[in-house]
Formats: structure tokens, C-alpha cells, sequence
């Protein structure tokens, strides 16, 4: 077997309590002495602190990592409140651990080199598969972090890049970053797995344009300045009018469900950007950079449109387990795409479930930002940072 | 010729650039009507979309509103559920915790229940620190406003607060999402359930806050129930323990009887034995002298001796009596069972009392099954028993009344009765009639002599072969005393 998981779960109130419970749980699943990397995810409701001590406690790995999540996928269930371990050991593959801290005083470049540095000096010249990055306080610019990535990982050209950030919009001081015996913010941890691991991906976001296109005229970084020579607020303000005054809650239906879109370059591909902020001449300012001269559009995203993506994303890795039914699959579901869906984001773990076959754990959770590049862009999987979509990872 | 070439090629040209200009202005004309119809395209794609956005906006807003309603109700569900499996107050907001959080998307709770004095006490706080906790019942244990507001049943929500309130709630809950609705029990506020929200995914909606309304009345049903079932459970451990209380007092009491009774038969059994002895000459002596031995005496002395001697008699059969019940009583007396014929016993009564029946005109029947079966009894004092009653019913029978004595073989015992057509007993007497020393107060018992010891004692003989003997009456028209002999002794 290439790849052992055991994953435990437990939802007790009480943080060592409950990560107590699920180590042993997850102990209990695995069946192996050696431990090679120790995913966690815990929600808010716990003391990272406490999950960490009780992980150094009972498990040897020094390999940990982790992040902060509204919602633990666990199989078929959605868990709202607890703390997720999963173990995973192998003689084939190697995995290795790196982080880098300070992001909010770094430059994309920067981050970029030292977070490669932190593990690719670990790993040597092994053959690398799959580079998962865990973000909390992203940086700046994830476009120009993940060029960055791509730059300093030239040795692996077609090494995907995946991840997700956890910060949440509303409480980003609940979420923390788990790496080895640590928890940490404003920072990005990864891990790399290489050796004889398989490997397989998708990522689907389910919204589309919608209305004329129109083009932005001036923008600065995050911030949509014009566009077709209007103040950018008038986009919404046409489809929106009475709607329009909740747009600078990041939680409210018209931004959740309406984000803009910014077009790829490539027929059909787009990219999300979420509104954070309505400045007072009209500005918009998104969750990311916006170039001028973009096309861009008000998208439209429903539980429809989500569930065919998720379905469609799902399929992809339908036979990737049926040579070798071990491995594990994970899962990240945009906080947004969890919302749309809502309960019948269930019913499609259900799918996904008997898709990949019911003796493959399924793990993943809730975020704030997914990360997805494979190396060239996909025609529906852009390469950049999204907050609206669904990925699943199949590994083994 | 040079003016003929060059006005033809002036022409020309006039009429090349007019036909030029001509076709730049159609085709600008062209172009600009393809571009209204550009725009117009592209107006109508604007128009659709906001067509296509509106029906989308209340289709999500639809869904997403069905959603909390299925998952209101599947809380509902499990609430209902948890709460009927406990009946203790503290337990109900640990069980209520779970299921409010999971279903209804919710992030913190608090259960901030009124004590006694009015005041408001966090009972339960879910998602929250400790300080977190003591924040918030401090800024709404302080808001009377507030809570004069919640008594009237009314849900304050970030749906239906006004901006101001919000602002209000926003900077002392530092949270935009929050349901604040009292629990309610009948129309008693027992006190306050405070949810809110800080996750982007869930804003609060009316169904959640009808959802809460509902789940705050159930939870105050639950503590009402709990409550009662406190009170309920207190009231009956006070009673338990006045019970025991009183048991205790009884069991004293009884004791104190028991002693008393046992110094009483001993004392009886004492003075009996100290004055048959003396007795025991009296009668003697009255004996020697009315016999003549020593010597004649006259006649009125001899009278005077005899009715000594009688009287003596008597005195020795009230002191036997007495030493009897107070043998019986303390266990000295055992009986002395024997395999008897009962019939035979009640021939040998009527056989005895045949003279007072033939001189008051009194007719015995006797109702004596041949079945009836021999029963293992001492049988001098079941005699005695029957002596007793028969002579009792004869002595209050009236002239040609009946007497019956009947014997019913039962399952587990027989029923002996003896029922006589006498003048009956008032209901005073019948509940005192076996206790020692009494005798009814009427005109026969007055005019004949008797210790009132008879059916004490024949109660004492009836106990010590674990039968029970009563009496029915109706006072004037007759008695019957039954008694009943169990077979059980019989077989062992």
C-alpha cells in the first residue's frame, strides 16, 4: 500500500479533550508505527495552542500541518464544529514541510523564495509531485505569489500548486495556521510530496458572465477604479439598484452570489474577484489584483451552475482509486461555493463518496481563497487564486 | 486644349472626391447604424440579464431561506428529542448546545436564565470564552429596556432591529448577526437566549428568528418541566421524610404500647398468681367450714360460706382468664394442636349450654357441611371460643329467638359464624368489643354479672392459630361473630 491515512475526528468542547480523542481515533485508523505528516484542521472554536501541545504529546511526526476552518468535510458530512487529524505515512513517497512568516512584510517575490527555500533544501533533488500551500493573511498579490512559486519551483515546471487560504473576511483573528510544533498567522506554510505518489486534480468554480461585456478602464492593484469611463460602483448599480447598499458586506447575498469576473485572455475563463470594499468616489476594491484594459462582468453563480461544477470537478477523478483502492481524497470547498450549495453540498459527498469508492476517506474543509495551478492554465480551472470554487485532490 | 485636359480632370476629381466623400458618408452612415444596433444589442444583453438577475436574486434568497427553515426544524426536531431525555435544568442546556450550533449555522449561545431575585445568570454559553460570557450578561442584565421588551414576548434580531439598534448591538455584542429572544414559559419570561454570528456564510434571517422564538419556548418548556419535576421530586423527599418521621413516631409509640402491654401481663400474671393463692384458702377454708367438718354451724352462716365459696369460684375463673390472655399474649401458653373434628366440638357446646337455651327459649341451629374438615386446633380453647360466643349470643338473644352456628370450608381456611337474632350492637361498642374489660352498656349486661374478659380472650385464642375473628352487626336486629381457622396450619 503506497499511502496509509487515518483520520479521527472528535467534537468534545474541550480543546485537549477533543484532540486527545481524535490522535486516538486517527491512530486507531491508521495502523502503522511511523507517522510522516499530520494534517489538521481544527474550527474556531478551539485553542490552536492546546491542539498543538496535545499533538506533540501523543504523536512523534514533527511534520504538522494545518489551518483553521468553518467547516470540517469529513466523508459525507459537513462538521460545523470540531477537530479533524489526519495521519499519513508511506515508504514510497517523502513528504517534507516549509513555511514562511511575515507576509504582511514581505513582497510576493520575497515570500515566494523563502517559503520554497524552507523545504526544497529538506527535500534535495527528489523527484517532487505536488506542492499544497496553507495561507493565512495571503500576501498582497496570490496572482504575483504564485508566479513567484512557480518561478523559484523552475526545477519542477509541471508541479501543481494547491492550496487555500484560511483567513476568514469577518473574524480574521480566529484563523491560525498549524506547521509542526507551532501555530502561526500572517504567514504560509506548505508541504511536498514526492516519490512514487499518484496524483490527480480538479477545480470548478460555477459562475458565469452575465450582461455586455465592459472594460476597466483605471485600476491600482486591488482597486477598480473606472470602468467603460464610469465610476466602477455604477457596474452593480445597474443591476443592483436597490441591493447595491449591501455590497460592502462581505456576507451578503449580492456579494456572495454576484462577484466580478475578470476575463482570462482564454474564450470562457474568468476570474473571480470578491468585492471587499466600496470606496466614496466608487471604487471597488476586490479580494485581489485587477489589471486596467481587463474585460470584466458581474458573474452569476446559483446552487445549479455550483452543483453541475462540483459534479463535473467530482467525475474527474472517477477510476483514479480503482486500480488501488487506498490513498485519500481531499477536498476544498470555498466558503462561498459551501454557501450556494447549501444543503445539498451534503448530497454531492454523498456522490462524491460513491464516485471515488467508500473505502477512500474523504478530508478536506471550508476556505477563503483556493489556489489552484497546475502548470498552464486549464480551460476551466484558471490558474490563480479564486474564492468561489470546489477542489478535489486525489492522492495515493 | 490645355484648359479642355484640365477642366475634364478637375471634374474628374470633383467628381471622384464626391463620389468619394459620398461613399465615406454612407459608409459612416453604415457604420454608425451598426453601431446603434451595436449598442442596442448590447442594451438588450443588459436588459435580459437584469431580468435574469432579479428572478435569480428571489430564487437564492428562496433557497437559502428553505434551507434555515429544513435546518430550524431539524433542530426543533433534535431539541425536542434531547429535552424530553432530561429533567434537570442543567443538563437541558448542555444537551441544547449541539444541535442549535450544527443545524442552525449559528455561532455562540448564551442561556442567561433569572434567578429568584429577578436578576439574569448565564446558565450556558456555547462559542464563547468566559469573558466573552460575563460581557454580555453585563451589558444585557444592565439594558432594562431590553429585557422590559423581551417580557413582552417580542424578539429583537439584526433583521428587525432599527440602525441605531444595530449600532448599538454591533458595538456591545461586536457582532452583526444576533437573535435575542426571551424563553418563555406560559407567560412567565424564565429568561434570555442571546445567539449570534460573526461567520460570513450565515446572516440571520426572519425564519431564523421565528426558529429561535420557537426553540427559546421550547427551552423554556423544558426548564418549567425540569423545575416541576425539582419541585416535585423536593415535595416528595420532604414527604419521604415525614413518612419516616412519622414511622419512626409510630414504631415509638407501638413499642411503648408493647411495653406497656408486656408490664401489664406481667403485672396481671403477678397479682393473679399472688391472689389465687390466697384465694385458693378462702375457698378452701369456706369449703372446710360449710362442709361441718369442724364442728355444725347454723344456717345463715353455712348461707354466708356457700356465697363465699361461690364468689371464690368466680374470682378463680376471672384470675384463670386472665392468666390465659396474659400466657396466650407472651407465648408461654402454647396450643395444643390436635387433628380435631370441629363438628364434634360445636355438639359438645350445645350439649353444655343446652339448659340456658331450653330456659330462655332460644333455638340453636347448627350449619355444619359433613365435608367441613378436620382442622388441627387446641381443642379445649376452640371450645371455649364457641362456649364464649354461643353463650354471649344466648345471654342477648331474647326468648324464641335463633341462634345459627355455621361452618364454610374456603380455599385456605374455614369460615365459622355464629349469628344470633339478639339486640345487635351500636357501632362504638362492635369497633371495642374485643378490647379487655369492656362490656356494652345496656339493661342485660347491667342485671348479669361478667368480667367483660370473654371475648378478649377468645380473640387471643382465635390469633394464636393465625385466624381473625370480627363481628357484624345491626344494632336490634342481631350479631354475627365469624372467625376463620387457615387451612396452612392444618397442612404444616
Amino acid at each position: 500500500m503506497a499511502l496509509s491515512v487515518g483520520i479521527g475526528f472528535n467534537k468534545e468542547k474541550n480543546t485537549n479533550l477533543a484532540a486527545a480523542a481524535a490522535i486516538e481515533q486517527a491512530k486507531r485508523n491508521i495502523h502503522v508505527g511511523r507517522i510522516d505528516l499530520i494534517l489538521v484542521l481544527a474550527t474556531p472554536h478551539y485553542s490552536p495552542q492546546n491542539i498543538i501541545t496535545e499533538i506533540g504529546d501523543q504523536l512523534d511526526s514533527p511534520r504538522v500541518i494545518g489551518c483553521s476552518t468553518e467547516g470540517i468535510i469529513l466523508d459525507n458530512t459537513i462538521h460545523r464544529r470540531g477537530i479533524a487529524i489526519a495521519l499519513f505515512h508511506s515508504n514510497e513517497m517523502k513528504f517534507v514541510t516549509g513555511s514562511t512568516q511575515h507576509l504582511n512584510l514581505q513582497n510576493a517575490n520575497q515570500a515566494a523564495e523563502s517559503l520554497v527555500q524552507s523545504c526544497k533544501s529538506e527535500y534535495g533533488q527528489s523527484e517532487r509531485q505536488l506542492f499544497f500551500i496553507l495561507t493565512e493573511g495571503a500576501p498582497n498579490s496570490i496572482p504575483d505569489f504564485q508566479h513567484h512559486l512557480r518561478r523559484n519551483l523552475q526545477e519542477d515546471p509541471d508541479i501543481p500548486i494547491i492550496g487555500a487560504c484560511c483567513t476568514s473576511i469577518l473574524a480574521p483573528e480566529s484563523s491560525f495556521l498549524f506547521y509542526n510544533n507551532e501555530t502561526i498567522k500572517k504567514s504560509a506554510a506548505v508541504f511536498m510530496v514526492g516519490g512514487k505518489v499518484k496524483v490527480k486534480m480538479a477545480c470548478r468554480q460555477g459562475w458565469h458572465p452575465i450582461g455586455r461585456p465592459r472594460f476597466i478602464d483605471k485600476s491600482s492593484g486591488h482597486i477598480i477604479h473606472v470602468i467603460d469611463g464610469r465610476p466602477a460602483i455604477e457596474l452593480y448599480q445597474t443591476f443592483f439598484p436597490d441591493q447595491c447598499r449591501f455590497l460592502k458586506n462581505p456576507s451578503s447575498s449580492l456579494n456572495i452570489y454576484y462577484p466580478l469576473g475578470i476575463a482570462s485572455g482564454k474564450r470562457g475563463v474568468f476570474f473571480l474577484r470578491n468585492v471587499v470594499d466600496v470606496l466614496d468616489d466608487g471604487s471597488i476594491v476586490c479580494n485581489d489584483n485587477v489589471e486596467a484594459g481587463s474585460q470584466i462582468h458581474i458573474m452569476l453563480g446559483n446552487r445549479d451552475s455550483c452543483l453541475q461544477v462540483t459534479r463535473n470537478a467530482i467525475n474527474e477523478l472517477k477510476g483514479f482509486f480503482s486500480d488501488q483502492p487506498s490513498g485519500a481524497a481531499l477536498m476544498i470547498a470555498s466558503e462561498r461555493h459551501d454557501r450556494i450549495l447549501g444543503r445539498a453540498f451534503e448530497r454531492e459527498l454523498n456522490y462524491f463518496k460513491r464516485t471515488i469508492g467508500e473505502a477512500i476517506p474523504i478530508i478536506g474543509f471550508v476556505s477563503h481563497g483556493e489556489i489552484f495551478d497546475v502548470g498552464e492554465p486549464h480551460q476551466q480551472s484558471p490558474n490563480s487564486k479564486q474564492n468561489n470554487s470546489l477542489m478535489v485532490i486525489g492522492i495515493k | 486644349m490645355f484648359w479642355a485636359i484640365f477642366i475634364t480632370s478637375l471634374f474628374l476629381l470633383i467628381s471622384i472626391g464626391a463620389f468619394t466623400a459620398l461613399y465615406q458618408k454612407r459608409k459612416i452612415q453604415n457604420l454608425s447604424a451598426s453601431l446603434q444596433k451595436f449598442k442596442e444589442s448590447f442594451d438588450e444583453i443588459d436588459e435580459q440579464a437584469k431580468l435574469i438577475i432579479k428572478t435569480d436574486l428571489e430564487l437564492n434568497r428562496t433557497q437559502e431561506e428553505l434551507d434555515k427553515r429544513l435546518k430550524g426544524l431539524d433542530a426543533l426536531q433534535a431539541i425536542s428529542r434531547l429535552v424530553s431525555t432530561s429533567l434537570d435544568e442543567r443538563e437541558i442546556f448542555e444537551l441544547l448546545g449541539e444541535p442549535l450550533v450544527s443545524d442552525m449555522g449559528l455561532e455562540q449561545y448564551f442561556f442567561l436564565i433569572l434567578n429568584n431575585q429577578g436578576s439574569l445568570n448565564c446558565a450556558a454559553h456555547l462559542g464563547a470564552s468566559e469573558e466573552e460570557s460575563k460581557r454580555i450578561l453585563a451589558f444585557i442584565g444592565n439594558n432594562l429596556t431590553l429585557v422590559d421588551q423581551l417580557k413582552n414576548r417580542q424578539a429583537i434580531s439584526s433583521i428587525n432591529a432599527t440602525d441605531d439598534e444595530r449600532a448599538f448591538f454591533l458595538k456591545h455584542l461586536k457582532t452583526r448577526h444576533f437573535i435575542i429572544t426571551p424563553i418563555m414559559a406560559k407567560n412567565t419570561m424564565l429568561g434570555i437566549l442571546l445567539a449570534t454570528s460573526h461567520s460570513t456564510t450565515y446572516a440571520v434571517t426572519e425564519g431564523d428568528e421565528e426558529i429561535a422564538s420557537i426553540l427559546s419556548d421550547q427551552i423554556g418548556q423544558a426548564i418549567q418541566n425540569a423545575r416541576l419535576f425539582e419541585e416535585v421530586f423536593h415535595s416528595r423527599q420532604k414527604l419521604e421524610l415525614m413518612v419516616q418521621e412519622r414511622t419512626r413516631q409510630l414504631q415509638e409509640a407501638l413499642s411503648n404500647v408493647q411495653q406497656v402491654s408486656k408490664m401489664k401481663s406481667e403485672f396481671i400474671s403477678a397479682v393473679s398468681h399472688e391472689l389465687r393463692t390466697p384465694l385458693t384458702s378462702i375457698k378452701g377454708y369456706a369449703s372446710l367450714l360449710s362442709s361441718g367438718k369442724l364442728g355444725n354451724i347454723p344456717d345463715a352462716v353455712r348461707e354466708r360460706l356457700e356465697k363465699i365459696n361461690h364468689h371464690s369460684d368466680s374470682l378463680v375463673q376471672l384470675i384463670n382468664n386472665l392468666l390465659d390472655i396474659s400466657r396466650i399474649e407472651s407465648g408461654k401458653t402454647g396450643m395444643k394442636r390436635q387433628r380435631s373434628s370441629i363438628a364434634s366440638i360445636i355438639d359438645n357446646v350445645q350439649d353444655l349450654l343446652a339448659p340456658q337455651l331450653k330456659e330462655k327459649n332460644v333455638r340453636l341451629v347448627l350449619k355444619v357441611p359433613p365435608e367441613t374438615p378436620q382442622l388441627l386446633v387446641d381443642q379445649s380453647q376452640i371450645e371455649r371460643v364457641f362456649i364464649n360466643l354461643v353463650g354471649n349470643a344466648v345471654k342477648f338473644t331474647p326468648s324464641e329467638g335463633t341462634i345459627t352456628v355455621t361452618a364454610e370450608p374456603r380455599e385456605s381456611d374455614v369460615l365459622f359464624s355464629v349469628a344470633d337474632t339478639g339486640i345487635g350492637l351500636k357501632e362504638d361498642d362492635r369497633r371495642k368489643l374485643f378490647n379487655e374489660f369492656y362490656r356494652v352498656d345496656n339493661d342485660i349486661n347491667q342485671s348479669m354479672k361478667g368480667s367483660g374478659l370473654g371475648l378478649s380472650l377468645a380473640k387471643k385464642i382465635i390469633e394464636a392459630h393465625n385466624g381473625q375473628i370480627w363481628v357484624d352487626s345491626i344494632y336490634t336486629k342481631g350479631s354475627t361473630f365469624s372467625f376463620t381457622i387457615p387451612h396452612q396450619d392444618d397442612q404444616t
